[in-house]
């Protein structure tokens, strides 16, 4: 049982909906073992998470200082949570929706003024596109502010993540018509917040 | 396309660059050790939970079986409020619960009355002989005994009281308590005693002192753990710190040479000091700790208590928030303490230009400073990445000429060497 564990290649995404029964079998065992604080199990899963925390965590917050702050934080959740994990969904969803819970502190953190400071992204090597990523993202995150947070997280999980709805609803707990609402009315505000953007005009 | 879709087709491609095996590692290390705590203090609210609702399942069915016959003493839900006179002495030991999962013992003879049994606050009247009281924790609420002499005010605790006419003597099994007398206020800790009057009783003979003993020993495992409350982990809220006042020169506290003491006792009220916060981070508690911190320095408690946040802060992970703190404790505190926030600031930095800023406000590397060695090595190293040559040059001539055999000395006369070849 144990071997079979240690050599799946993904511990966090096997899910009790799996269609297989191995993968429900092992998903029970990970339980068990995450249950008795099994540190080095854990150990596993928090590195395996490690990106995809970072990489969620960079989408909905974007560009700022305090990312990695809130990373940690994130992770932290993440490893007490472990400890009483039921394996009713994912670890990969649980996680999601305790970095989506996270970014909501840090959405209010930013409403104070911060030093400014780069984050370094992974962006084409041209540096012409380099600078227009950039460019983008701070201009897309700028408007994402002006969003309330549900709205703004369910965007992102959707049409930054490329989550389908069904899957965004269950990260962040809403009925798949509401997150269909949320993301309608995030769609619509943002067209609108673009449509009178300075820059936009300067470009017009 | 819309504009919003042409931004998403360039940003949905983005990702953070990665960090370096180490950091991702140590970062690992850092989230389990804290979620292995915070777990701990969930478990253990868990159980406080449990317990007091045990305990109050337990207050329910005591004064279901005080109400049946007539009472020797008033049952605490029965109780005339006012001054009304005490009850006759007990005949025998009476063992009471109160609604708020307080425990009551009085000795065989005790004249004693509840005034007062609600969450907020509990009031006994104790005229005479003694009694046990076994002190659930308060949540900012209040425990007041009162005799003829003095009144005893209880943060959470286990003491004994004996009254009689000429005295009161308060002795303190667990946590801590105050009394108050005519002359003033002195607090008594766990393992003293404070005698108010004159008494009859010998400081050493406590009718009650094995069961006080008992009943402190099943506080122990959660009162004797050197970690914060279990309750403030992450804590909503906490009992707000208290002035302390000098001890009353007519009532002196003395150890008390028959007691157990009750060393490295956890009273939810007591304010921690700067030591246990310390203690706090090391064991992984650092969210707590945070809070402590947090608490302090809004009140305008900077030193240590600022350096104390930014240790919080680091040890959970969050560098850019604790490098923000120790900036701005390398500008609040006096030196030393302003240096070694000043390089801790600029070591946690990802922006050299921040780093450099945060030496600078620490005055790290000005004559005199506890870390100017190593903050000169730190300052070349910082001006090399800004491309900042003649400047870094600069600096190594300055770390040379204080420290001509330091461990970098090899190193700066490299960068003296090279600037002058760009």
């Amino acid at each position: 049982m144990t071997l079979r564990l240690s050599t799946t290649p993904s511990l966090v995404k096997l899910s009790p909906r799996a269609a297989e029964s191995h993968e429900r079998d092992l998903l029970a065992e990970l339980v068990s073992r995450l249950r008795a604080r099994d540190d080095i199990l854990i150990d596993r899963v928090l590195r395996e998470l490690f990106p995809e925390v970072r990489r969620w965590m960079f989408r909905q917050l974007g560009p700022r200082p305090e990312l990695e702050d809130a990373v940690q934080d994130a992770l932290s959740e993440i490893a007490s949570a472990l400890h009483r994990f039921e394996g009713r969904s994912s670890v990969s969803t649980l996680a999601h929706r305790i970095v989506l819970r996270t970014s909501y502190r840090y959405y209010k953190k930013a409403k104070r003024p911060r030093p400014v400071q780069r984050v370094d992204i992974v962006a084409d090597d041209d540096p012409e596109a380099r600078v227009r990523a950039r460019a983008a993202l701070r201009r897309l995150h700028t408007a994402l502010e002006q969003l309330p947070e549900r709205r703004r997280a369910a965007f992102v999980l959707c049409a930054i993540d490329g989550l389908d709805p069904r899957e965004a609803a269950e990260v962040m707990g809403v009925s798949a018509n509401a997150m269909r609402s949320l993301l309608c009315r995030a769609r619509a505000q943002l067209e609108e917040i673009l449509e009178d953007d300075d820059e936009l005009g300067r470009r017009r | 396309m819309s504009e919003l879709d042409r931004l998403l087709e360039e940003v949905r491609d983005l990702e953070p660059e990665d960090l370096p095996h180490d950091e991702v590692r140590k970062a690992v290390r850092r989230a389990a050790m804290t979620g292995r705590a915070r777990h701990g203090a969930w478990v253990r609210r868990r159980v406080l939970w449990a317990a007091g609702t045990g305990a109050a399942l337990a207050a329910a069915a005591v004064l279901l079986f005080l109400h049946a016959p007539a009472p020797t003493h008033p049952a605490p839900d029965r109780v005339a409020q006012g001054s009304a006179p005490s009850a006759a002495p007990a005949p025998e030991r009476t063992d009471l619960e109160l609604p708020t999962g307080d425990r009551l013992l009085a000795a065989e003879g005790a004249r004693f009355r509840v005034e007062l049994a609600t969450e907020s606050e509990r009031r006994i009247r104790l005229d005479s002989g003694s009694m046990l009281f076994d002190v659930r924790p308060l949540d900012g609420g209040r425990f007041r005994v009162s005799t003829p002499r003095a009144e005893v005010t209880v943060l959470g605790t286990v003491f004994t009281v004996t009254s009689d006419r000429d005295g009161t003597l308060v002795r303190v099994y667990e946590g801590r308590v105050e009394v108050r007398d005519d002359s003033g206020v002195q607090e008594v800790r766990a393992g003293q005693s404070a005698r108010v009057g004159v008494t009859d009783d010998p400081l050493d003979v406590d009718p009650l002192a094995t069961e006080a003993r008992r009943a402190a020993g099943r506080r122990g495992p959660i009162a004797r753990a050197p970690r914060p409350t279990p309750a403030a982990e992450p804590s909503p809220s906490r009992p707000a710190r208290r002035p302390r006042r000098a001890p009353s020169p007519e009532a002196p506290a003395v150890d008390e040479a028959g007691s157990e003491p009750a060393a490295e006792a956890l009273d939810p009220a007591r304010p921690a000091t700067p030591d246990d916060v310390r203690g706090w981070i090391v064991a992984g508690f650092a969210a707590r700790a945070l809070d402590e911190a947090r608490d302090h320095v809004s009140a305008g408690d900077l030193d240590p208590w600022l350096m104390l946040q930014a240790d919080a802060e680091r040890a959970l992970g969050r560098h850019v928030a604790a490098a923000e703190t120790y900036a701005r404790a390398a500008r609040a505190l006096p030196s030393p303490r302003a240096e070694q926030a000043g390089f801790a600031s600029a070591r946690l930095s990802r922006s050299p230009t921040l780093a450099l800023r945060a030496l600078e406000i620490g005055r790290v590397t000005a004559v005199g400073s506890p870390l100017r060695e190593r903050g000169l090595a730190m300052r070349a190293d910082l001006l090399g990445r800004l491309g900042r040559r003649a400047e870094r040059a600069r600096t190594a001539r300055e770390y040379l000429a204080s420290y001509p055999d330091g461990s970098r000395a090899a190193d700066m006369r490299s960068l003296v060497g090279d600037s002058q070849h760009p």
